[in-house]
């Protein structure tokens, strides 16, 4: 018996055309993708500043391939498997057109790109919540604020232009904020993008009445709420450097826990603004809980618990943290399964 | 068969083609999540042992002494053999751990968290003494001047960080009431609380001073540097930023880096005079450096797009350096001239000390690093900064997520800090001949 006498034609056509759809659009997409694509590291150099080029392909062995780079029309670097050069910016402020030829063997591609210098480093952060000792950047997220800072190299008769000769003009998408603009004004405290959102924060900077002048731009993306679970040790205080994952084993029968609500619009965890709502196996913890929670003081049955967390921020119903975890108890230890010994209670009772 | 029923089949077959295709792309998506989530999980260092403090005379004390690995009842323990090539030199927590100068000579000084207690290690016979048992509780982070001065960093009352200077104070060696040596007495440590700190502070190579952030009055911070007793204050520079990382080098030099996050562009300077920022490194994302003490080169990391890639800034020149890490588990070899002038002529060779993840998960390294979702398993390599060559020195024999590494002044040791469970480890650097291949 044959297969079309099995299923229907009309669900072998269909079948066949949508396998040739999904190969369309595959086909589609990896065409949309340049064949070599070069990087430059910083990304927007002063003038007279090295910069390292680099190449990189999805498609193309670049290990094996002729490599040539050009700067302003001049070859600078070239040989098998040069995927990076080094150039230098010119000091006169000029943007430098770079080019890369690949020659596979096979087939030459190019790719090239041209580099503006700027005078002007454009540093942001945000001033939301992160824990104490935390080493990694504070994200924007609202209603958190974004503060950024423009540090202008404009020189006058070699010496820098001080920051309060400066003029600073501060715009997010394009709207210009003059609260935070002005004489000297070289930092600013800006709305972070709203969830899912990115904002594009511009500085333009001028002085002596436009002899100098210069602009530099950002695009921030605002994070994602995320709230983080640890243990908080008597001993060792809170264990910020594990994150507890999303089913764990402690020993003991019970345990303390503090979350960590990443760049909430706080400065403290506890502050007022949060609303948190524990729940312990889908019942809500009863009474004033916040960061903090003592797992043996909500449940005295089982040693299995669904620990559920919500915070909302009061002044923004967009901000949302959620967190779940299966916390069980074990006489042996720590760990899945409770595979490793309790550190307070083995051998000194 | 009429219009209606082929139309009804035919709008079956579509429906049934749909759900296969759709069904079929449900299964390969729920596959990469949970792989995903599995491994994240994985790493972030659950099933790695965890400190235990099970002593036979329960206290504190015998506690510490028996995860020292030492005598509980005396302050010197003799171990009778040196200790192996990778040394776990303590499983309970500390808040950090460095070489230090002594009279004595060289050895490793570490905090523990949970009492604040410092203890010095000789590296080579493996014998530890606690110098000092006055009780500070909950210690994060500390530090060392180079001749044994310590740092503390820790959260007061109201929860907020603050920064503890002090000095070991040596115990009287005749007991008071009896009249006798005693072996028991330690020393204390004496020194002051001060200021609301930011997660950054550094301290001088070359003596005992310190730098950090604080609140300036208009809103900003300001770079303060003082001495170890709080007199000879001084503001080294103003900014509008919070998250900074700060790095003192010899000859009063002082780096700031930013805080770093994946894909955010990070910015490193030097704190010229009058607090002017001199540009090291700018718009690189996910910066995080680690400058030669004498700024001869700077060790960067970057982070963009679930990569992190290494390189070497050397003048004007950038070399990349063949591995996939973040610099902050990087150290460099000691330099010959530790007081080496700003003139002085460059060295020829930049060596330096990397751990490198043997798995990299995906997504946003550096962020999940930091946080504490992410542990990795790192092997040590050595690298040659002049020109980007780099040669494994050990295989990953323990689960071993390197922070806070330091080397000892002849370059044979390095320290360094399990991440996963800020237990203490030394390792002696492998001679040629023994590496693991």
């Amino acid at each position: 018996m044959s297969i079309s006498a099995l299923v229907p034609r009309r669900v072998i056509a269909l079948l066949l055309l949508s396998i040739v759809t999904l190969g369309y659009f595959g086909f589609a997409q990896a065409q949309q993708k340049k064949a070599v694509v070069i990087s430059v590291i910083p990304a927007h150099p002063h003038p007279g500043e090295h910069v390292l080029l680099s190449a990189t392909s999805e498609t193309l062995d670049l290990e094996n391939a002729e490599l040539t780079w050009k700067a302003a029309g001049k070859v600078v670097s070239e040989g098998s498997g040069m995927v990076f050069a080094t150039v230098a910016i010119p000091s006169s402020g000029q943007s430098l057109d770079v080019t890369l030829e690949v020659d596979t063997g096979s087939s030459r591609e190019e790719a090239s790109l041209t580099i503006k210098p700027v005078l002007i480093d454009l540093l942001y952060e945000s001033d939301s919540y992160t824990p104490p000792f935390f080493l990694g950047r504070a994200l924007a997220l609202s209603p958190a604020r974004v503060r950024v800072q423009a540090i202008p190299y404009f020189r006058r008769g070699g010496s820098l232009i001080p920051i309060d000769q400066l003029d600073f003009t501060w715009r997010v998408n394009s709207t210009k904020v003059a609260s935070v603009s002005g004489r000297g004004k070289s930092v600013a405290l800006l709305p972070s993008p709203s969830l899912f959102a990115t904002d594009r924060i511009s500085v333009e900077v001028s002085a002596d009445g436009g002899a100098y002048s210069d602009s530099a731009s950002v695009q921030i993306s605002a994070a994602q709420p995320l709230v983080t679970l640890h243990q908080d040790h008597p001993l060792f205080g809170v264990l910020y450097h594990q994150s507890l994952p999303s089913a764990f084993s402690l020993p003991g029968a019970d345990a303390s826990f503090a979350a960590v609500p990443y760049f909430a619009a706080v400065s403290m965890p506890d502050d007022i603004a949060l609303r948190y709502v524990w729940s312990v196996n889908n019942k809500p913890v009863e009474g004033e809980v916040r960061d903090k929670m003592d797992l043996a003081q909500q449940q005295d049955a089982g040693s299995e618990f669904l620990v559920s967390l919500d915070i909302t921020h009061t002044a923004d119903y967009t901000y949302n943290a959620t967190g779940k975890w299966n916390v069980s108890f074990s006489s042996s230890g720590y760990g899945p399964g409770g595979s490793i010994p309790d550190p307070f209670r083995g051998g000194q009772q | 068969m009429t219009p209606t029923a082929s139309l009804i089949k035919y709008l079956i077959s579509v429906v049934v083609v749909a759900a296969i295709l759709g069904l079929g792309g449900w299964y390969l998506y729920l596959r990469t999540q949970s792989g995903g989530v599995r491994s994240e999980e994985e790493g972030r260092g659950f099933g790695i042992e965890t400190p235990s403090f099970t002593g036979s005379a329960g206290n504190t004390y015998e506690n510490i002494q028996q995860f020292v690995s030492g005598n509980p009842l005396q302050n010197k323990a003799a171990r009778g053999a040196p200790p192996p090539q990778l040394w776990h030199v303590t499983f309970n927590p500390v808040a950090g751990a460095d070489f230090v100068q002594t009279s004595d000579g060289e050895e490793l000084y570490f905090v523990e968290r949970a009492s604040g207690n410092v203890f010095a290690a000789d590296i080579l016979s493996g014998e530890i003494e606690r110098l000092t048992n006055t009780l500070i509780p909950k210690v994060y982070k500390a530090a060392f001047s180079q001749d044994g001065g310590v740092v503390f960093h820790t959260l007061n009352q109201y929860g907020r960080m603050t920064l503890f200077t002090g000095v070991v104070v040596p115990p009287t060696q005749t007991d008071e009431v009896t009249g006798s040596e005693s072996l028991t007495q330690v020393g204390a440590l004496e020194g002051q609380f001060f200021g609301a700190a930011t997660p950054s502070f550094a301290v001088d190579p070359d003596a005992r001073h310190i730098v950090y952030l604080r609140r300036s009055p208009d809103n900003g911070w300001v770079g303060v540097r003082r001495a170890w007793d709080g007199t000879g204050e001084k503001t080294l520079f103003e900014t509008g930023m919070y998250g900074w990382r700060m790095y003192w080098l010899h000859d009063d030099r002082l780096v700031v880096s930013q805080s770093a996050a994946d894909n955010v562009p990070g910015y490193a300077y030097e704190v010229g005079k009058g607090g002017v920022l001199k540009p090291l490194l700018r718009d690189i994302p996910g910066l995080v450096i680690a400058p030669r003490l004498d700024l001869q080169s700077i060790l960067f990391s970057s982070s963009k797009d679930g990569s992190l890639a290494l390189f070497a800034k050397n003048g004007d020149t950038i070399v990349p350096i063949p591995l996939k890490t973040v610099a902050d588990k990087c150290v460099w070899a000691p330099i010959p001239d530790a007081n080496l002038p700003r003139d002085a002529k460059p060295t020829k060779t930049l060596i330096a000390y990397c751990a490198v993840p043997q798995e990299l998960a995906k997504g946003d390294i550096l962020n999940n690093w930091y946080k504490g979702r992410y542990h990795t398993v790192d092997a040590w390599w050595r690298v040659d900064a002049s020109t980007g060559v780099v040669e494994q020195l050990t295989l990953p024999s323990e689960a071993i997520d390197v922070e806070n590494p330091s080397i000892n002044k002849s370059g044979t040791a390095l320290s360094f800090m399990n991440y996963s469970d800020k237990s203490l480890w030394v390792l002696q650097i492998p001679a040629p001949d023994t590496r693991s291949q």
